[in-house]
């Protein structure tokens, strides 16, 4: 019996519950160079448009303390080129593909989700929570009617498995979470990278070109798991957790915040080979040392005082 | 590539500040070509480093670096025999020399790093480095040794020629047949060697060594892009993977 067998609502099951999130692992070709994708849970794959983007001015990136910036901005291929050229080898990985997109409009987003129905991929993560492009991405995600309308439209034209990838970056992430659960969506994901700035202080210039950038790494963990558990608690679909995760113990601690699985992003910066198998490794010892049979029976198990 | 764990198996201070290391990694040096980098993994801190390969010695590889924030801070403080976690080789060397090139190469400060090792498997070649003053100067007895002439420059004129290395990059290309040049260093070196290349012989092939703040340094994050002009088009590549080494004709120097 595998012990680590996830299921996200109506999402095929997964192996373990170890997702590579979207962003740091482009369409997995790299990063298969250095370990089995099928070591991971699903890959999700990097954040793609209707048309291709070059993405922001370099520097992109900037290392802050327990984290790191980012400010791509969405360099992708387009979706056509992705499904045309990317998609292909993947599918043959025989890993759970999870094809994350961006739009600057609610008909971009149809045209996105029209456009995959027909490949073999195993579900959509519809991102309305990217950090770092003017248009789109986080507008949608940061008012609950504009969220509502574009994953009930996306809904309408798909008949994929749905993931909702929420932003960080709001006032009540539970208040969107219920609006995306009320217009049709199957799973939620969250969360995505806080809005954030490093300033060179020789140069007084911020250390990103685009000034802002989404911060990510253990640092940003203590609120994922605090917006997990908020969420967990308003709506009833499943919740994808991520956010800084870097051990098996952080896998442990924001499943019981509420998370069915989990992503895993800035840790595969570090120890691209490694990482995804010594969290499985020490998911399988917590469970052993624990006494408990199946991983997913502590999902939303914490007591709060 | 292979993410792989190193020994330090030599360590040496050439200035205060400036430092190389040895590490022993079979499998990185095996397939390890000049101008490639390595990606060392340093505790505690969220990002790895990236380093030029500087030699390739048997099993071991050197890599060298100034201390200049928290990452080679750490790293100076490294004993011999510390193990640590390395990436590599990765990203695109120099193209190869025979012996039929006519190669120069032009350092400048700790971006000369990126090239002994290139000077090493170069049958015909001589180098112009550049730095701001005599006691900059790096491997200067290594190259010495690898290349057919060395001109060293010191901005301040502490030591070999004064000034910058444009008179004696014009002087070579006017008196000699280079058909090939490898640069790595300041972007306005790289730029205006560039373009005193470009002035002498516009046929001479140019490769550029650059840098960029990375994350991944495989490929797949994104993070270190670069616009380059392919086909009077600009396009973005990735410094980590499509280089470090550009062909200069293709970069902005900006």
């Amino acid at each position: 019996m595998n012990k680590l067998e996830t299921k996200i609502g109506k999402i095929a099951k997964l192996e373990n519950p170890i997702i590579a999130a979207s962003g740091t692992v482009g369409y997995g070709e790299e990063l298969s160079k250095l370990v089995d994708l099928k070591s991971f849970g699903a890959i999700a794959t990097k954040g793609t448009t209707l048309t291709p983007r070059a993405g922001n001015e370099s520097p992109r990136i900037a290392e802050t303390p327990s984290g790191m910036l980012n400010s791509v901005g969405l360099e992708n291929p387009g979706i056509d080129c992705f499904i045309k050229q990317k998609l292909p080898w993947l599918l043959q990985q025989n890993s759970k593909i999870f094809v994350n997109i961006a739009g600057s409009t609610v008909d971009e987003y149809v045209k996105l989700v029209q456009k995959l129905d027909s490949t073999k991929i195993d579900a959509i993560e519809l991102n309305i929570s990217c950090p770092n492009i003017k248009q789109g991405g986080a507008n949608f995600g940061s008012n609950r009617k504009t969220a509502f309308e574009v994953v009930s439209q996306a809904k309408k034209h798909t008949t994929k498995p749905l993931i909702v990838k929420l932003t960080p970056n709001v006032d009540s992430i539970s208040e969107i979470a219920k609006a995306v659960e009320y217009a049709g969506a199957d799973a939620v994901s969250l969360i995505n990278t806080l809005l954030a700035m490093k300033i060179d202080t020789r140069t007084r210039r911020p250390v990103l070109k685009n000034n802002l950038g989404g911060l990510s790494g253990p640092a940003v963990f203590p609120i994922a798991v605090r917006m997990v558990w908020q969420v967990y608690n308003s709506i009833k679909i499943p919740i994808i957790g991520s956010g800084g995760i870097n051990s098996a113990i952080d896998v442990v601690e924001i499943m019981m915040a509420g998370a069915s699985a989990v992503e895993i992003g800035t840790v595969l910066f570090k120890n691209p080979s490694t990482a995804c198998n010594s969290i499985v490794c020490g998911l399988n010892d917590w469970l052993n040392q624990n006494q408990v049979k199946k991983l997913n029976s502590i999902v939303g198990t914490v007591k709060p005082w | 590539m292979i993410e792989t764990i190193a020994t330090i198996v030599e360590k040496k201070t050439i200035w205060p500040g400036i430092l190389s290391l040895k590490l022993h990694c079979e499998k990185i040096a095996k397939t390890a070509k000049p101008g490639q980098f390595v990606h060392v993994l340093i505790e505690n801190l969220t990002l790895r480093r990236p380093f030029s390969i500087c030699e390739i010695c048997d099993d071991n590889i050197v890599i060298g670096f100034q201390i200049k924030g928290k990452g080679t801070k750490q790293m100076s403080a490294w004993p011999i025999g510390k193990k640590i976690n390395v990436l590599g080789p990765l990203g695109n060397g120099f193209s190869e020399n025979s012996s039929n090139d006519n190669v120069l190469i032009i350092g400048g400060g700790i971006g000369c790093f990126a090239l002994l090792e290139l000077a090493k498997q170069t049958p015909n070649c001589q180098a112009i480095l550049g730095f701001k003053t005599a006691k900059l100067i790096i491997l200067e007895e290594k190259f010495k040794k690898h290349c057919n002439k060395l001109i060293i420059c010191c901005d301040d004129g502490s030591q070999g020629l004064p000034g910058n290395i444009t008179n004696p990059l014009e002087k070579i290309l006017k008196t000699e047949k280079i058909n090939k040049i490898a640069a790595c260093g300041p972007i306005a070196m790289m730029k205006c060697a560039f373009e005193i290349a470009q002035k002498q012989n516009r046929n001479v092939k140019f490769e550029a060594c650059l840098e960029q703040r990375m994350a991944c340094g495989i490929g797949a994050c994104l993070g270190c892009s670069v616009e380059l002009k392919q086909n009077n088009k600009i396009v973005s590549a990735h410094v980590c993977s499509d280089g470090p080494v550009f062909d200069a004709r293709e970069v902005f120097f900006n």
